[in-house]
């Protein structure tokens, strides 16, 4: 059974057979950053090289759960949240109005009946974990500037740092849409890497969780993929086709171990179907 | 002179459970906490009642209380929201413990809240697979009418995580739809359709040129397609 949520394969991130280096570019498609900042190469460090072997896919199949002694025991820390804050009603738009009295956003008592509040208490007791393997960003954007291409061509680049401060450029030099081509602050082409759109750009830069406007997406002149939802979508068709009663038999079948060896019994339904199948839509 | 008037106002219950730290290093994973808790950002933006539950303590059992709390909390005019990022695998997905939260369970407990709408939102490999569980539009009987399921990829695909984005594609993806990057209309509201919409082609075209692609999927009832998740 296929347990790993994903294995981020370095050599598919190469586009175009552009390998990492350290050699300027400048005679192709350098940069003149508009204002000077001294800066150290990305690619030593973050640069795209050989991870090191981790188990692969296949390795997890047979990897058995460590016993209890093996697990890390960390510190327990619970937080609870509080919650004082009242919501609008989400099917209509509400006008702000600070004369209207404040509704309490905690759990509802019904007056009707006595609701436990242990069973409150669990329900909005959240607990984190001290443990959690929260990633740094390999790149923390910090602000934009512009530099000017060998033509002339003015164009945007972001300015940020790794986790150990070092500063570099991040430019769109193919105007896909994505930063994806490394810069140093002296303008030395660095690596060229997956890379960020604006919007993630932006979602990075005000994590606060607030409202963010929409903007241009790179496949916003896709049309490679399909909407979902399509009429021609043949997942619909094969919906429709379902037996319903087989369908309950499933919903009705009782929950039990799951049998690593039986994971073909997931795929039986799966052989006719396009690749593209997205969605269960009810055409009424 | 305030008056306090006991208003029963429409609340959201959500939940979120995301796992990075398995307790074995070859199957940690770098972002998985990351998204819940910045989802739970947005969702404290959003006045929800929010519960974030990670690592060892998004183990199936805890899961599983906490579902059934909030079930029981739960009014007919509120909404209950759950959110999984961890490993997934055909059928269910992986808590912390290691062990195999199948979506029939999921769906078997979320089926009891006589709520408005119940939005589960899963980030893990194969959680297209939640079709096979709970399919045909969630009109079979009168158990599952009003629950839909957006995930991260189809029944058969891996889904990813990456540092430079900092989560999973499909969660970096929600944050940003979820925030009003996918309001097409401009009119602060975001919905069902609108967010899928968004999170579908950016996932698709982040994964363009990977050897392995991702399809998110939407599995819903017709009706609430157009309802509005969040509002800015």
């Amino acid at each position: 059974m296929e347990t790993k949520k994903f294995k981020i394969d370095t050599t598919e991130s190469v586009k175009n057979g552009k390998k990492l280096g350290k050699s300027s570019i400048l005679s192709k498609a350098g940069f003149t950053v508009a204002g000077g900042i001294a800066g150290a190469s990305f690619a030593a460090a973050y640069g795209r090289k050989p991870k090191p072997e981790t188990a692969n896919e296949d390795d997890l199949v047979d990897k058995k759960p460590e016993t209890d002694a093996e697990v890390a025991q960390p510190q327990q820390q619970t937080v609870h949240d509080d919650i004082n804050e009242p919501e609008n009603d989400m099917t209509e738009p509400q006008p702000v109005d600070s004369n209207q009295p404040q509704a309490n956003n905690g759990p509802t008592v019904n007056s009707d009946e006595e609701v436990d509040p242990e069973l409150i208490a669990q329900a909005i007791t959240g607990e984190i974990d001290e443990n959690d393997i929260d990633a740094e960003y390999v790149f923390t954007p910090d602000s934009y500037d512009y530099a000017y291409l060998p033509d002339g061509t003015r164009q945007m680049v972001i300015i940020g740092h790794t986790p150990d401060g070092t500063q570099f450029l991040l430019a769109d030099v193919d105007g896909d849409g994505v930063y994806g081509d490394v810069f140093d602050l002296d303008g030395e082409f660095v690596a060229e890497v997956d890379g960020l759109s604006l919007s993630d750009l932006m979602e990075m830069i005000d994590d606060t969780g607030g409202y963010l406007a929409g903007m241009a997406e790179p496949w916003n002149d896709d049309p490679t993929e399909p909407l979902y939802g399509s009429e021609d979508d043949g997942d619909l068709a094969d919906i429709e086709e379902v037996d319903e009663d087989d369908l309950l038999a499933q919903l009705t079948e009782e929950v039990g171990e799951e049998d690593d060896s039986d994971i073909d019994k997931y795929f039986e339904d799966e052989t006719e179907e396009s690749p593209e199948e997205e969605i269960d839509v009810d055409e009424d | 002179m305030l008056v306090a008037l006991s208003i029963q106002a429409q609340k959201t219950y959500a939940l979120l459970a995301g796992v990075s730290n398995y307790g074995v290093d070859s199957i940690n994973l770098i972002s998985t906490t990351k998204d819940v808790k910045q989802l739970k950002k947005v969702f404290d933006n959003q006045h929800f009642a929010s519960t974030l539950v990670t690592s060892q303590y998004a183990n199936h059992s805890n899961i599983v209380s906490k579902l059934n709390a909030i079930v029981k909390l739960a009014k007919p005019d509120d909404r209950i929201v759950f959110v999984f990022s961890g490993h997934g695998t055909p059928g269910g997905f992986v808590p912390s413990d290691r062990s195999f939260f199948n979506y029939q369970e999921l769906v078997n407990i979320l089926s009891k809240a006589k709520v408005r709408n119940i939005y589960c939102f899963i980030d893990a490999c194969m959680s297209g697979s939640v079709k096979s569980i709970a399919a045909n539009n969630f009109g079979i009987g009168e158990s599952a009418p009003n629950i839909c399921f957006m995930t991260s990829s189809d029944a058969t695909e891996l889904s990813k995580e990456d540092a430079w984005i900092g989560h999973g594609y499909f969660t970096k993806a929600l944050l940003k739809g979820i925030r009003g990057m996918s309001d097409v209309d401009a009119d602060k509201n975001v919905t069902l359709n609108e967010l899928f919409d968004y999170v579908y082609k950016d996932v698709v075209f982040r994964t363009r040129n990977s050897k392995q692609a991702q399809h998110p999927q939407l599995f819903c009832p017709s009706g609430m397609k157009n309802t509005i998740l969040t509002k800015w």
